[in-house]
């Protein structure tokens, strides 16, 4: 085991909701508000917006195949319908320390390729999506019930909690709650998007953050 | 839901995989190592649920099915596939299709797609395989977790899992064991080889079949 940024840090895995959006995104996202509510504990968020589960087990595994023993793993699971496409593992360099003053590090944003439905790289990807869509290819069930079988075999080396942002059938049964509908109510949630992609206001990602630490 | 009460596949042996298991040329539906075991076990049911070309997702969805619908096979071989590949499906498994080839033996038909790197059917598929192939570092963990997902089915049924060949990515789950390198040394494998897929020819199947005989007994 080397010595990784990772031992006794809180890791936050996931998509944009975890990851943060808009030109503040490095300050606006719920591990950071995690972070400042804390305080001296390093908080780490290796999630990436627009990213596929698969990705988010990847980035799981560099932890789990590590032996790194990071205090607490906060999983939450993406949309099940992606493509990311990455070229290079994971390497310690890739993490930035966000402000000198703070011990509060996100990762490399460069290096992968995310094709999300709304946001496709390539043109092959477009095709792809056609041919693997959810309501015609019935093995993406499979691929995600895998991923998340997998995913719990992981976790279970950790202290973590696996969550979703909102209710979907394929993962319901998987994990221990959904952030819309178990959390936060409809109203507040509905209440508190800030973009079509239902991303939450500073004020809701701070009362995660809230919640989220009586959690570790 | 199936009506399961009465499944063929309840108390059968079941072979899952990709073209090693279900066979390959004109007479492919009977030359291949299940039905070779379904001649050396006349009191049992064999039914050879492979298809050629196929991933191991779709291996895996076909071992969700026995999962699913609650039935009890007496014995499931699941032969991992080449992992490189990327297979369609439009229709759930469905009782009709099971063919009866012979008393004891039986095959599935479906309509899949399988875009293997050697039979493409769209133009994006080979820029989907030039790119996940040369480059995409995800691949492995994908596998990993259909192999380990796989594995968490297999274990409430006798089974025996292996590969044909040695594949790097798959050996921390499956360990050691594969038909070219274990079952068969390199030589004999490669002197019973017939094509360049390395499939192999009925003696060596026969042989093959003799093996997996004892695994179930």
């Amino acid at each position: 085991m080397f010595e990784s940024l990772i031992n006794n840090s809180i890791v936050c895995l996931g998509c944009s909701f975890t990851y943060g959006v808009g030109k503040n995104k490095n300050y606006e996202n719920w591990p950071y508000f995690l972070y400042k509510k804390i305080k001296n504990q390093r908080v780490i968020n290796m999630s990436h917006g627009g990213t596929s589960l698969l990705h988010a087990a990847f980035t799981l595994e560099y932890i789990f195949y590590n032996n790194l023993k990071p205090k607490f793993i906060f999983f939450q699971v993406t949309n099940p319908y992606r493509l990311t496409l990455r070229q290079k593992e994971i390497k310690e360099k890739d993490f930035e320390l966000v402000d000198r003053e703070t011990d509060f590090y996100m990762t490399g944003i460069d290096i992968i390729e995310t094709n999300s439905l709304g946001d496709l790289k390539s043109k092959w990807v477009k095709n792809y999506y056609i041919s693997r869509d959810p309501e015609k290819d019935i093995l993406w069930q499979t691929e995600h019930t895998a991923l998340l079988v997998y995913i719990k075999h992981m976790l279970e080396k950790y202290n973590h909690c696996l969550y979703s942002q909102e209710k979907e059938t394929v993962y319901e049964s998987f994990v221990e709650f959904a952030l819309r509908g178990d959390i936060f109510d409809e109203d507040y949630y509905s209440k508190n998007i800030i973009d079509k992609g239902d991303h939450l206001s500073v004020q809701a990602l701070q009362r995660q953050a809230d919640i989220f630490s009586e959690k570790i | 839901m199936t009506d399961t009460k009465e499944h063929l596949l309840n108390n059968s042996i079941v072979c899952f995989g990709c073209s090693y298991t279900q066979g390959v040329g004109p007479r492919d539906f009977e030359e291949n190592w299940p039905y070779f075991l379904s001649q050396m076990i006349k009191n049992k049911t064999v039914v050879n649920m492979a298809k050629a070309g196929s991933s191991l997702l779709h291996a895996v969805y076909t071992l969700e099915y026995i999962q699913k619908n609650n039935l009890k096979p007496k014995f499931i071989f699941f032969q991992v596939t080449n992992p490189y590949r990327l297979t369609l499906r439009r229709e759930e498994i469905d009782v009709e299709d099971f063919e009866k080839i012979s008393d004891n033996f039986y095959i599935t038909n479906c309509n899949i797609k399988t875009c293997t790197p050697a039979t493409s059917f769209y133009k994006w598929d080979r820029k989907y395989y030039n790119f996940r192939e040369r480059n995409d570092v995800l691949w492995k963990t994908e596998q990993s977790s259909l192999l380990i997902y796989a594995k968490s089915i297999l274990k409430n049924y006798p089974h025996f899992l292996y590969p044909q060949e040695e594949i790097d990515i798959y050996q921390h789950i499956l360990g050691d064991w594969r038909v070219k390198g274990s079952l068969f040394t390199d030589k004999f494998y490669e002197k019973n080889q017939i094509d360049v897929g390395a499939h192999l020819n009925n003696y060596a199947l026969k042989k093959q079949a003799e093996y997996m005989m004892t695994k179930i007994y």
